[in-house]
């Protein structure tokens, strides 16, 4: 008999074991539900085999068994997030010995608990990218000695100052557009700008946030959006969402 | 069946912009790893896993979510030798043998 582990998902309120059935958990096995006290632990069994310590920490170097893992743990989070708003995510990989040091986990923790889902309760978070539009430099002037050295090298370092202070200007062009949304959320947080390759886009990621947002004030704040993307026509807005409050349900003491 | 006691959350904003709670969308991988990573509720399990001990996590999947510029800044360019990630491994593979093959049939061609 394999040893097994309690892998957990979330921990939420008036989360219905029904919606969440037949749903196949990371590892393979069927997603259930815990309980303790008025929480909900989302939960599956895992076999130590592949998600004991030695054998994370061979699995985690590959990456593709950490796609096939992390969208598996992203699924579940979703769907247990279209049930309720007060739903905490747990980071991957938060593997317990058993259902019941789970649940004893979930009472040394329940003050805690009950403040994050309280702050993201009736909240969705959503995904803030914006792109800097390329924009094409202006023809430089050829002047009447265009062909001597100097004069190139003038034009050149015109043109990367040029460009320099182009980037400037968008970043902190970023930076108020950043400012003029956070008043229509509840709270913000800012991401690391991701890579180019990974967003097969051409135009650089000017801006990578994450807002939390009341339900009821969604229309405020996409009617804002539209708004700073009139404002802001050098850049483009990409929204996405809702998401499950990665960002925000976390826990005030480490 | 009981009824569920919250009915499933969809709100009219979600049916205006198109997103659907709940249904699976393909989302970016970056953006999955940048969540489940590095957020969500960070507490030890019974399992230790120390993802800053990981290389592979370390580096390779922190660097999605960070500049590729900023890395070669700091010294942090394995990828531009690493197969997996500047071409796919298999027609590396594949075009070294066909080359090795080749180099055969002209070195025999010499003696």
């Amino acid at each position: 008999m394999t040893e097994t582990g309690t892998y957990l998902y979330a921990v939420g309120r008036h989360l219905d074991d029904e919606v969440l059935s037949g749903l196949e958990g990371v590892g393979g096995a069927a997603v259930r539900t815990l309980g303790h006290r008025d929480l909900i632990a989302v939960v599956s069994t895992v076999e130590l085999d592949d998600f004991g310590e030695s054998a994370l920490r061979r699995n985690l170097e590959n990456l593709d068994w950490v796609e096939i893992t992390a969208r598996r743990h992203d699924e579940v989070v979703r769907r247990a997030a279209a049930i309720t708003t007060a739903l905490a995510p747990f980071r991957l990989v938060t593997i317990y010995r058993s259902d019941d040091a789970v649940r004893d986990r979930i009472e040394t923790l329940y003050d805690d608990l009950v403040l994050a889902l309280d702050r993201v309760d009736r909240r969705s978070e959503w995904s803030v990218k914006v792109f800097s539009r390329a924009r094409s430099m202006p023809p430089a002037p050829v002047a009447a000695d265009a062909a001597s050295g100097v004069a190139y090298l003038e034009r050149r370092r015109a043109e990367i100052r040029g460009r320099q202070e182009a980037a400037v200007d968008q970043q902190s062009l970023a930076d108020q557009l950043f400012w003029d949304l956070v008043p229509a959320a509840a709270a913000s947080r800012r991401l690391a700008p991701q890579d180019q390759r990974l967003t097969a886009r051409r135009e650089a990621m000017a801006l990578n946030v994450t807002f939390l947002v009341d339900d009821d004030r969604c229309t405020e704040f996409f009617e804002r959006v539209d708004e700073l993307r009139r404002n802001y026509p050098s850049f483009d807005i990409e929204v996405n969402g809702p998401w499950p409050p990665y960002s925000f349900a976390v826990l005030d003491k480490p | 069946m009981t009824e569920p006691t919250i009915a499933p959350r969809q709100t009219a904003m979600d049916r205006r912009h198109g997103f659907v709670s709940g249904a699976p969308r393909p989302e970016g991988l970056a953006d999955i790893l940048e969540r489940v990573l590095d957020k969500g509720i960070i507490i030890a399990g019974d399992i230790r896993v120390n993802l800053l001990d990981i290389e592979l996590l370390t580096v390779k999947i922190r660097l999605l979510v960070v500049s590729v510029d900023k890395a070669m800044e700091m010294g942090i360019d394995w990828w531009t030798r690493d197969p997996m990630l500047s071409g796919d491994a298999e027609e590396l593979a594949d075009e070294n043998r066909k080359l090795r093959q080749r180099v055969e049939e002209l070195e025999g061609n010499r003696d």
